[in-house]
């Protein structure tokens, strides 16, 4: 596998517990560049900034929820190439139809493994 | 007491005074009057009922102000303590895993290195000293991912602290409908959250439209081409 590591990775989620636990996971399999956002709306500012090469965001957070986040980087054409994985707990076959069609590259529902976890960006980053 | 009975004491009160007959005379006025004493007591038993049953409509509805107005803004905010107590001991156990996990590396790597740098003795002694390092070694390893499923563990934070959000905001909306009919007789939620505000946790056997777990993910998304 030959994912660059040193890829800046965007972690969004409204609980701080989740994105400590995610950025040390990232750190584990090797990404120590990482940064956090709290919601959607404090995440695409940091994304308009430019440098962020990877973004695995929550859906449900006050604010702006994930899939707007996904749908508002998707739109932009500065930011529609970057690969997003959503990490969340919302788990309804119609949520990840919708996401999917809003251009999600990984689904992760929670609670999940650090396992899981290194495969989806596996995946995502063999098919780039 | 009927009509006819209500007509024959007024004919045998009549007759008696005619007649001169007092004892007959009371005895018919008595009759009358007990008649008027027992339907006062019905009205009167109705009225008590009537009233008691205002009474109790009226606790009820000043019970329910009083929620409104102290316990469900009490309740927003021992949940939201809730949230931060399970938050702030998740950080604890985190910071205590974080700071743990190099330890079980260190021994780890402390082992490696004295067998880089010394040859272990010939015999007996130098083969207990190798089952002790391959032991502390596994050891440092199985630690290593022990304390990698206590970090995992704490991701429980996340999804109670979503459910109870969850219900903060019913707790919130619940106050708003009560405060609205008091005041006013009617009110209902005023909002629908928009579905992509997010569902939250899922609620087990509660929503059939919810996947089962990963694979089912992974399954959904590979049909849909992701």
């Amino acid at each position: 596998m030959s994912i660059d590591k040193s890829m800046k990775v965007l972690v969004v989620d409204d609980f701080s517990t989740m994105r400590r636990i995610i950025r040390n996971l990232l750190r584990e399999i090797g990404f120590t560049n990482t940064v956090e956002a709290d919601d959607g709306s404090t995440a695409l500012p940091i994304l308009k900034q430019g440098g962020i090469d990877f973004v695995i965001t929550d859906w449900n957070m006050p604010g702006m929820p994930g899939i707007e986040l996904l749908q508002a980087v998707r739109s932009d054409e500065k930011l529609k190439h970057i690969p997003v994985l959503m990490v969340t707990a919302e788990a309804k076959r119609e949520q990840i139809i919708q996401a999917a069609q809003a251009g999600i590259n990984g689904y992760i529902v929670k609670p999940f493994t650090a396992q899981t976890l290194q495969q989806k960006i596996e995946k995502i980053f063999a098919n780039a | 007491m009927d009509r006819d009975e209500r007509l024959s004491w007024a004919r045998r009160l009549v007759r008696a005074i005619e007649a001169g007959d007092s004892q007959a005379e009371n005895e018919a006025a008595n009759a009358i009057a007990r008649r008027q004493t027992l339907h006062l007591h019905e009205q009167l038993q109705r009225i008590a009922k009537e009233l008691r049953e205002t009474l109790c409509n009226l606790d009820a509805a000043e019970e329910l102000a009083r929620i409104a107005h102290r316990e469900l803004p009490d309740t927003h905010v021992r949940l939201n303590q809730v949230i931060s107590l399970t938050e702030e001991a998740a950080h604890s156990t985190l910071s205590a895993v974080e700071a743990s996990m190099p330890l079980a590396d260190g021994i780890a790597e402390a082992v490696e290195r004295y067998r880089a740098e010394h040859a272990l003795p010939r015999g007996p002694r130098g083969k207990a000293l190798a089952a002790l390092f391959d032991s502390v070694t596994a050891s440092a390893t199985e630690l290593r991912a022990r304390l990698s499923d206590v970090m995992m563990a704490q991701s429980f934070q996340d999804i109670t602290g979503q459910i109870i959000r969850r219900v903060a905001g019913l707790v919130a909306d619940l106050e708003a409908v009560i405060a609205k009919t008091h005041a006013a007789r009617h009110g209902s939620a005023e909002h629908r959250r928009s579905s992509n505000a997010g569902e939250g946790p899922a609620l087990p056997g509660r929503h059939p439209d919810v996947v089962a777990g990963q694979a089912d993910v992974d399954e959904l998304l590979s049909e849909l081409g992701v």
